[in-house]
């Protein structure tokens, strides 16, 4: 086995960066191709039973809430590592009239097969004169806002802080 | 010195769930000036098959809308949320 001891490798040609193997590195970032990323698979115990040992994505962004009445005020923010999508937002129902209690806009379809439909999540709203903890439920592009066993609404002019994670599809 | 925003859609990904599919469009928010770039951001939208697509202006994301989101398609998305119960 050869072994090559360098101290510095530097591109040769500006904006191209370094790859050795596929893998590129470029202006002090590593690169990897696309489907490619970190293969946790030969790491003790992580490979046996999983669907997948390859990192592959992360990303950050904002996303807009839909859904009736919702203001267009309304923001959110995700945050993606792997298939895992983690969101925050701030709704805020229009002041003339209450929202529904099911939600649109998501960044990314949530995996629901099987059922297995994510979400759970934490969040407060000033609906009343208190602070109040809602469940939230995701499928597909949205999610639904529970209070126990019911569905809630969001009155007039009120708000929901909230975060939620799910797997995407 | 001019500074300008510029958005362009840079990733449509078709993802079927189930028998029908949902459009997941990314927007790179650019600022920029004389040309180059000075930061960026992302934001992303989702497109489902009964989805309005009257504001959408990006004619590749209304074509990739058109041609993805067949009557077939319409039709079992309808089935889909007709089986969806809630808890």
């Amino acid at each position: 086995m050869s072994v090559l001891q360098v101290n510095t490798i530097n591109e040769v040609t500006s904006a191209n960066g370094v790859t050795i193997d596929g893998l590129s590195l470029k202006d002090g970032n590593v690169v990897p191709a696309v489907g490619k990323g970190i293969d946790f698979s030969a790491a003790s115990g992580s490979a046996s039973g999983s669907s997948s040992a390859l990192l592959d994505d992360y990303e950050e962004g904002t996303w807009t809430p839909t859904g009736t009445n919702v203001a267009n005020t309304s923001v959110g923010k995700y945050i993606k590592i792997g298939s895992m999508i983690h969101i925050q937002g701030w709704i805020i129902a229009s002041a003339s009239a209450s929202t529904g209690n099911t939600f649109g806009g998501l960044p990314f379809s949530a995996d629901s097969v099987g059922n297995a439909l994510g979400g759970g999540s934490t969040m407060f709203q000033n609906a009343d004169t208190h602070h109040r903890q809602y469940g939230l439920l995701v499928s597909g592009t949205g999610f639904s806002m529970y209070d126990g066993d019911s569905l809630a609404t969001l009155g007039n002019g009120k708000q929901i802080h909230f975060q939620i994670s799910y797997k995407a599809t | 010195m001019a500074l300008t925003k510029q958005t362009i859609t840079d990733k449509i990904e078709t993802v079927a769930v189930l028998d029908h599919y949902v459009l997941q469009c990314r927007e790179r928010i650019s600022v920029m000036e004389d040309g180059s770039e000075l930061s960026a951001s992302f934001h992303r939208y989702t497109l489902q098959p009964d989805s309005d697509v009257s504001t959408i202006s990006d004619p590749v994301v209304l074509a990739q809308f058109n041609a993805v989101m067949t009557q077939e398609v319409k039709d079992n998305y309808q089935t889909f949320l007709a089986s969806q119960g809630t808890e």
